[in-house]
């Protein structure tokens, strides 16, 4: 059976449940449970203050930088856990591909799903971190919050065409896992995750900000931090270059699905 | 296709290109296209066969190993494509096929009584209200809330089955009658396979045993080496393919 959005929909049941035992799965062996869905991030929060506030002295200038750098590291984690998971994730369910026909779709895509749940809940650590800061720095929660879900599901939608592009490449070359461990590192730096935009020279701004978590990165911030409305026409530019990608995805996974069960 | 068929197939073939090493690193892949060394090897386990099911008919599929029967359940049971000619296929099949092969070893039981039955084409709600059923005729309630790790294998084989057998298909496939677990869990898992055969609207069986085949089947075809060689009334075929 192809993957196409009306077979899709049809299995949303199936998507549904694998999303459910993913969540379920991975900390069903872990003393502390569901609770390492807040205490990851908040751990991890933990380490930058160290790295930000103890070693870098970043905190005391005029913005909470803890902050600014969580704002891109989670969404990033989001990110690049679903594309580590995803390149496998076919391959690991093997034996039912060859045994039962479904569009093999939701695998990779139930991991993007379920890494947003988890996204979502690190999420709440950094809102809790704004009102830490509220106080001091003022970011305080405003209504723009209400744009968070757009912006989520902008990367969602990003993260779902990678995802299922990297999928397929998985089945066919088993260098990929190497592969792309480099070139997410690589994207990340050259992504404002630890840094702001206007800290890249003039000159290669541009192309910057064409990279999509350039503006994704950025939203969360605007949100979060600023208390503001981000850029319409950044955000405009993001989401078209993620619906691209997604389709592009999709039909890159879709033209070799059929083979998939041969080369397993 | 024709009214009353349920299955048409239309000179199907498949072809598997076996590369030299099964599966390639890139550096390889690179090498041997620019170097135009690429072997590969054209295995064919199905050439140019065609025949057809009606609704309410049995068909068995017989042959020597390798003659191709498990890759026609898989092209029938919709996982794979032919590569070459097409089949059809009316109707919601189910090949048991899968017994067990979705497990989530360290959900719970009822976790992978939801996540398989879903897999095997239930609705959430379809599943949630078969959930008891499932367990019972499995014999697990006393174990349905511990991870499958802690199972045997007979009481996973028992879980798998119930859930395979819950589902009632138009066309069901099956590639060998087997029973799973003891003995008596074995009668009790036959016995339900006949409701299954006796309520689908087509029954495809793939044996080696010749008593199945004229037990269940009507008709039947002999592969050999991918290619059909005889098709007919169970009786003739059978005897053929025993006095060849």
């Amino acid at each position: 059976m192809k993957s196409n959005l009306a077979g899709i929909w049809d299995r949303r049941h199936l998507l549904g449940i694998l999303v459910v035992s993913n969540l379920k799965r991975q900390n069903k062996n872990t003393a502390l449970g569901y609770l390492w869905w807040l205490l990851d991030p908040i751990l991890m929060t933990a380490v930058y203050y160290v790295l930000v506030a103890v070693l870098f002295r970043r905190g005391e200038g005029n913005q909470p930088y803890l902050l600014f750098v969580l704002c891109g590291l989670l969404s990033w984690k989001a990110f690049s856990d679903s594309l580590s998971q995803a390149i496998t994730s076919i391959r690991a369910q093997a034996s039912i591909v060859k045994a039962i026909s479904f569009p093999k779709a939701v695998i990779p895509l139930s991991l993007v799903l379920s890494n947003t749940v988890y996204f979502l809940f690190a999420m709440l650590v950094a809102v809790g971190l704004a009102l830490w800061y509220a106080p001091e720095h003022g970011t305080w929660p405003t209504l723009y919050y209400f744009m968070l879900p757009v912006v989520v599901l902008i990367q969602v939608l990003f993260t779902a065409g990678i995802v299922l592009v990297l999928a397929t490449l998985g089945i066919f070359f088993l260098d990929t896992t190497n592969i792309v461990g480099h070139v997410v590192r690589m994207w990340f730096f050259l992504s404002p995750g630890l840094y702001s935009i206007d800290f890249v020279p003039e000159t290669y701004r541009f192309l910057f900000s064409l990279n999509p978590f350039c503006g994704l990165m950025t939203a969360y911030r605007d949100i979060l931090m600023y208390g503001r409305m981000p850029a319409a026409f950044d955000l405009a530019y993001t989401a078209i270059a993620a619906l691209l990608c997604g389709l592009v995805g999709f039909f890159i996974f879709r033209r070799f699905e059929g083979k998939l069960a041969q080369r397993l | 296709m024709r009214p009353g068929n349920v299955i048409e197939v239309h000179s199907a073939s498949m072809r598997y290109r076996v590369h030299r090493s099964r599966r390639r690193s890139l550096r390889e892949a690179l090498f041997r296209s620019l170097l135009g060394r690429d072997e590969i090897v054209d295995v064919w386990a199905l050439r140019d066969v065609s025949f057809e099911i009606e609704r309410g008919e049995s068909l068995g599929i017989i042959g020597d190993n390798g003659a191709g029967k498990s890759t026609l359940c898989l092209l029938l049971s919709g996982i794979m494509a032919p590569t070459g000619g097409r089949v059809e296929v009316e109707g919601r099949v189910s090949a048991l096929l899968a017994l067990g092969v979705g497990f989530q070893v360290d959900l719970t039981g009822r976790d992978n009584v939801l996540l398989n039955g879903i897999y095997l084409g239930h609705t959430r709600e379809e599943i949630e209200a078969k959930l008891d059923e499932i367990v019972a005729f499995a014999e697990l309630e006393d174990f349905i809330d511990m991870p499958v790790r802690t199972y045997s294998s007979g009481m996973r084989a028992r879980l798998a089955f119930s859930i395979a057998a819950s589902v009632q298909p138009e066309i069901l496939i099956l590639d060998e009658l087997m029973g799973v677990g003891d003995i008596r869990f074995q009668q009790k898992s036959i016995a339900k396979m006949r409701e299954l055969i006796a309520a689908s609207k087509a029954l495809v069986v793939v044996s080696h045993s010749m008593h199945t085949i004229r037990e269940l089947c009507t008709r039947t075809i002999w592969l050999d080496k991918g290619t059909l060689v005889a098709e007919g009334p169970t009786a003739h075929v059978v005897e053929r393919y025993e006095h060849r």
